[in-house]
């Protein structure tokens, strides 16, 4: 299982949103994407999604060029984990997981005994069979994030796009997703994944992936490429980098001058 | 499972209702059949029965009463059906089968019938056509809108649909105001009373071939309320299933229309009836909204013939029923 993406530059209409980005990602890991708002973060997802058009360059998936791939042949390959979001109609969390297995079915056909059991399946895997037969609409953000992701593990795909999964959510299920995320990635899956927040860069990406104006910044570890140029190149403020002795951790505040004007007042 | 132990316990009373709806129908009207008797003219078609009822009771039955019936039911599970995927492929529960404009065309296409005095038959085939032109003019237009094809596709059906619905009022304007007139507004108004074996055989098939793709796709549909992007990703075509179930729809909505007249509010009313009774799920909600539909439809009839000595437009009661109906289902969601 690898993405490789080579040269890729899309614009819309005369807006020039990504460029020449180039990188590859293998199984195993747990690539983070980071960049501000705007970055072409989403953009660059809806490329390797096969939901936009008109790139030029070359997106592989296993080495074969995705636009060659239909929907239904790039659904068995990626699937997508969107933001816990609301739904017009109501279902359960079992049928809502069973949406995954679409990709399998025939056009006309329903998802039987076989779909089920992977849906159940994958559910039980993410630690959430309990929410099973309840609605998807009245379980919390987290837990919809949860479900989102067993869906993506009934697809049967090794490949899973996220963007910014953890946003909505309140600091225990932001770790809780990413702890998730981190043990798919253990697991064997290859998880892109768009994040704003630096703390979960450090504590779980396997690599990161930097995109400023729609170019790659740097690729590498955390550890190795996000020093406090590159932060303040990408967040536009000035942040100092720190480390914890005892557990060997890094992260980032804001400089003191940025929040200098709190005490100014 | 609990859950889907209550759902198809109600899925039941639905079948049940549609049945009882149905033949109950074949009894009631100005000439009262008895079940008995029923049952027997039914069966003697199969077995032999010594006819010990009269010729006039075979002939309000085959040639009065059960193409009335048979449509009725046929073009309720129709709209309703119509209706319940629009909604879902348009992420929107507030939508009809008219909304890319197919009542509007066909309406137009039989006030020209009526106008032009093209006959029974004509007015029906005008009809469908017109409406079947609204929907692919629709279409085609909506094609050209580059910000959201949904919402492009929506616009346009108001659109198109207003200047068709301007040409009916021109066409009441300029029609002749003893014949022509009476007959337009009588027809805009929705009704069974006149529907003959012919009309059934014509617009039944047509509409039980629209229904039949639409329950085929039903968790695709399921899907596809996901929106565009999540239904891709997860392997289905939208736009080619979008384009396909508005195909569907036009032709239901299109036949209904050009044998009944405009009949409003059952294919809003009656999909959301069906999720509050069996919940969102299409594998389960379409079916018994096809049902519900074909129930209500006939309920509505028996009232329209029944009520007073000269039929009520079927168009009126609807709205009567309907609108009243979904406040009521609106309230009531609210208070869960």
């Amino acid at each position: 299982m690898t993405v490789a993406v080579r040269n890729l530059s899309f614009s819309y209409k005369t807006t020039e949103v990504l460029r020449e980005i180039s990188f590859d990602a293998s199984e195993g890991t747990l690539l983070c994407v980071l960049g501000r708002n705007g970055a072409g973060k989403s953009t660059l997802f809806r490329c390797i999604l096969g939901l936009l058009k008109g790139y030029c360059g070359d997106i592989l998936i296993d080495g074969m060029p995705a636009c060659t791939l239909s929907a239904r042949e790039l659904s068995r390959k990626i699937s997508y984990i969107p933001q816990s979001h609301s739904t017009v109609f109501s279902f359960s969390v079992l049928d809502m997981v069973m949406m995954g297995t679409t990709a399998h079915l025939g056009s006309f056909e329903n998802p039987g005994k076989k779909e089920r059991a992977a849906a159940e399946s994958a559910l039980d895997m993410m630690n959430i069979s309990h929410l099973k037969s309840r609605n998807f609409c009245s379980i919390s953000g987290g837990e919809q994030q949860m479900v989102l992701i067993a869906r993506a593990i009934a697809q049967r795909t090794k490949i899973l796009i996220m963007d910014e999964p953890c946003s909505n959510l309140d600091y225990g299920n932001q770790i809780k997703v990413m702890k998730a995320v981190k043990n798919l990635a253990k697991q064997g899956y290859l998880i892109i994944q768009a994040t704003h927040n630096p703390e979960h860069v450090f504590l779980f990406a396997d690599e990161v992936l930097v995109i400023l104006e729609g170019r790659v910044g740097a690729k590498g570890s955390a550890e190795e490429i996000l020093t406090e140029e590159l932060m303040q190149a990408v967040y536009g403020i000035r942040v100092n980098l720190h480390e914890i002795e005892g557990r060997k951790q890094k992260f980032c505040l804001p400089d003191e001058k940025e929040i200098s004007y709190v005490e100014a007042i | 499972m609990a859950y889907a132990n209550h759902i198809r316990a109600r899925y039941i009373v639905v079948i049940v209702l549609f049945f009882i709806c149905f033949f109950g129908s074949f009894l009631l009207g100005k000439y009262p059949i008895d079940p008995v008797t029923l049952a027997k003219v039914l069966l003697s078609r199969v077995l032999d029965i010594p006819q010990d009822w009269p010729n006039q009771t075979e002939t309000v039955l085959f040639h009065v009463r059960m193409p009335r019936v048979a449509m009725g039911a046929i073009i309720g599970g129709g709209l309703a059906c119509a209706g319940a995927a629009y909604q879902g492929i348009f992420q929107n529960a507030m939508v009809s089968p008219d909304l890319l404009g197919a009542s509007n065309g066909a309406a137009f296409g039989a006030a020209l019938g009526l106008f032009l005095s093209v006959g029974y038959r004509g007015v029906s085939v005008s009809a469908f056509v017109f409406g079947l032109l609204a929907v692919s003019i629709v279409f085609l237009i909506s094609q050209k809108v580059k910000f959201n094809i949904t919402l492009g596709l929506i616009l346009t059906g108001i659109m198109v649909g207003s200047v068709f619905s301007a040409g009916v009022s021109y066409l009441k304007l300029v029609a002749d105001p003893t014949n022509a007139l009476p007959a337009i507004t009588y027809w805009l108004m929705g009704s069974l009373a006149s529907i003959r074996i012919e009309d059934a055989l014509f617009a039944g098939p047509v509409i039980l071939a629209g229904i039949l793709p639409i329950m085929l796709w039903r968790w695709q549909i399921n899907v596809l309320t996901m929106g565009d992007d999540e239904a891709r990703t997860l392997g289905v075509n939208a736009k080619a299933v979008r384009a396909g179930i508005i195909v569907c729809a036009t032709l239901i909505t299109a036949a209904a229309v050009s044998v009944s007249g405009l009949i409003g509010w059952v294919g809003l009313v009656i999909p959301h009836f069906a999720r509050m009774v069996v919940g969102d799920d299409y594998r389960v909600m379409l079916p018994a909204a096809v049902l519900l539909g074909s129930s209500f439809m006939l309920i509505v009839d028996n009232f329209a013939r029944m009520l007073t000595t000269s039929e009520v437009p079927l168009g009126i009661l609807t709205a009567f029923v309907g609108a009243p109906f979904f406040l009521y289902l609106i309230l009531k969601e609210e208070g869960e």
